[in-house]
């Protein structure tokens, strides 16, 4: 069995403060694992600390069997939260496109480029909006840029953090649609924070239920039991309350 | 007129002008879009805490002030990055220490007054071949770098995060560009003045957002929009014999108001 990624007893403090515990799991190439957890788990710490993008940690992770650090960043894609970028920044869907294409900025886009690029937008159903400012965009529209960014350079794993927040309904639908033709197209693995229990509960391959600690990672099924929703929630989530969109 | 435009004290400000409106201009685009406006004020008092130091220790001031703000912007950035502070309020700190050293390296000397309304307000009459040459190596460096860096630093200024993820050492790249922009606001001293030189940095780059549709553009037209608010500004403060700085700025905040009216007009 070859693993995207192996997460190993990765505990991570901020001032004293105990913001990831033991963290273990490991997904297997091509899955779709969602992380589910309330505001504070760790949920984006872990994602920061797979990414590379902080080594204040103990334990280790390998993503296709390299540290983190050393894997050649073409091969993640990453969509982060809405609120991190800049959205007054001056640039175009395309740009926004080719930006992912190549890991810079672009002064100028290459005719190349931009022929990828077309396709890409066209894949996501972006083709109306190649010169539109990322400014004059909906949260939706913007989410699905990022994700058209985030697939430019064909990434072995998709990592997304809270993809849904923020957005509508029809949009959280439409998105959920692009990632699932682009993961059957390319058997990409994804791994996707989200706060929406019932999507999770239909895409996953596995959930990691996390609250500083895992308290499961299985199948949805055995994952979203009374008892680990109680230990990661408290008493604000119940199984009874999720309703299965796809039944 | 023209005889006075073409004296050598004249083109000697002319050339030393457009070099920092080109610096000034290029690098602006990163502290306007990086919210940074308020760094340049800081640093500008900075420099007036070296200038002061130079002028007390009767040695060329903007010898000291070069160091003396690089240090400060380093400062900052350290600040910010290994503390719990925000930018803004690190910048607060050493403005106000900086300011405050100013003054008491002043007031130990005598018969300041003269010395200090140059810097503080601008002269192109104090620029000197040094100040030329000075000028003429940040450029180059400075053009160095952006070729150099652009892309990078575009793409941070657009989402640290996202850059940090592809390896874009984001870090480094701030103290590089604060340490650019703090030399730059030095050498811009003596044509600017220290009490308008953020604006110099901020006004060229707030003109071009606002008619820019990508941030290349945005470059382009800072650029162009710094070397005319130079070129015309120290033009006219000859003809009318004003501080050169001060008819910089309202030069530049002249091509601000009438190209805020066609974005508004174009936007309609």
């Amino acid at each position: 069995m070859s693993y995207a990624l192996e997460v190993k007893q990765i505990s991570y403090k901020i001032a004293g403060n105990q913001i990831l515990e033991d963290v273990a799991f490991a997904v297997e190439e091509g899955n779709y694992v969602s992380i589910v957890g309330p505001n504070g788990a760790g949920k984006t710490s872990l994602v920061k600390i797979i990414l590379g993008l902080n080594a204040n940690y103990t334990g280790e992770v390998k993503i296709f069997g390299q540290n983190p650090e050393a894997l050649q960043p073409k091969n993640i894609g990453y969509v982060p939260q809405l609120k991190t970028s800049d959205r007054n920044f001056p640039a175009t869907v395309r740009e926004l496109v080719a930006n992912g294409l190549r890991g810079e900025w672009a002064w100028k886009i290459t005719k190349s480029e931009a022929e990828t690029v077309e396709k890409i937008l066209c894949d996501t159903g972006l083709e109306d909006f190649c010169d539109t400012q990322i400014s004059a965009l909906s949260g939706g529209e913007l989410q699905r840029t990022f994700l058209a960014r985030a697939f430019a350079r064909r990434p072995k794993i998709l990592i997304l953090d809270e993809p849904a927040t923020g957005i509508d309904m029809k949009a959280i639908d439409d998105i959920e649609e692009i990632i699932a033709k682009f993961r059957l197209e390319n058997h990409t693995t994804v791994l996707t924070i989200t706060h929406d229990r019932n999507t999770a509960f239909n895409l996953s391959d596995k959930v990691l239920m996390l609250n500083h600690r895992v308290y499961a990672y299985d199948v949805p099924a055995k994952a979203f039991t009374d008892e680990i929703i109680r230990g990661v929630f408290g008493n604000i989530g119940h199984i009874g309350e999720m309703e299965h969109r796809n039944a | 007129m023209l005889d006075i435009l073409l004296m050598p004290f004249m083109l000697r400000a002319m050339i030393a002008g457009l070099l920092v409106a080109f610096m000034g201009s290029a690098l602006g685009v990163f502290v306007v879009q990086r919210k940074m406006s308020f760094l340049g004020d800081g640093l500008a008092h900075a420099a007036f805490g070296g200038v002061a130091l130079g002028l007390l220790l009767a040695v060329e001031p903007l010898a000291v002030a070069v160091p003396f703000t690089l240090l400060v912007s380093l400062a900052i950035t350290w600040v910010k990055e290994k503390t719990r502070l925000e930018q803004d309020t690190s910048i607060g700190i050493f403005f106000a220490v900086s300011v405050a050293l100013g003054v008491v390296f002043l007031a130990m000397k005598e018969n300041f007054a003269a010395d200090a309304y140059s810097y503080l307000f601008g002269s192109i009459l104090a620029v000197g071949t040094n100040d030329l040459v000075a000028s003429a190596v940040m450029a180059a460096v400075t053009l160095f770098s952006l070729v150099r860096c652009w892309k990078r630093w575009a793409y941070s200024t657009f989402d640290a995060e996202l850059a940090a993820a592809d390896r874009v050492k984001t870090k480094r790249d701030e103290y590089l560009l604060n340490a650019l922009v703090s030399m730059v606001i030095v050498l811009s001293i003596k044509l600017v003045g220290i009490v308008l030189i953020a604006s110099f940095l901020v006004i060229p780059a707030a003109t071009a957002k606002l008619v820019a549709r990508t941030f290349a553009d945005m470059t382009k037209l800072s650029v162009i929009f710094g070397l005319f608010g130079a070129l015309f500004g120290i033009v006219f403060s000859v003809i009318f014999d004003l501080p050169s700085g001060a008819v910089i700025i309202l030069v530049s905040a002249l091509i601000f108001a009438f190209t805020a009216l066609i974005a508004r007009f174009m936007n309609r």
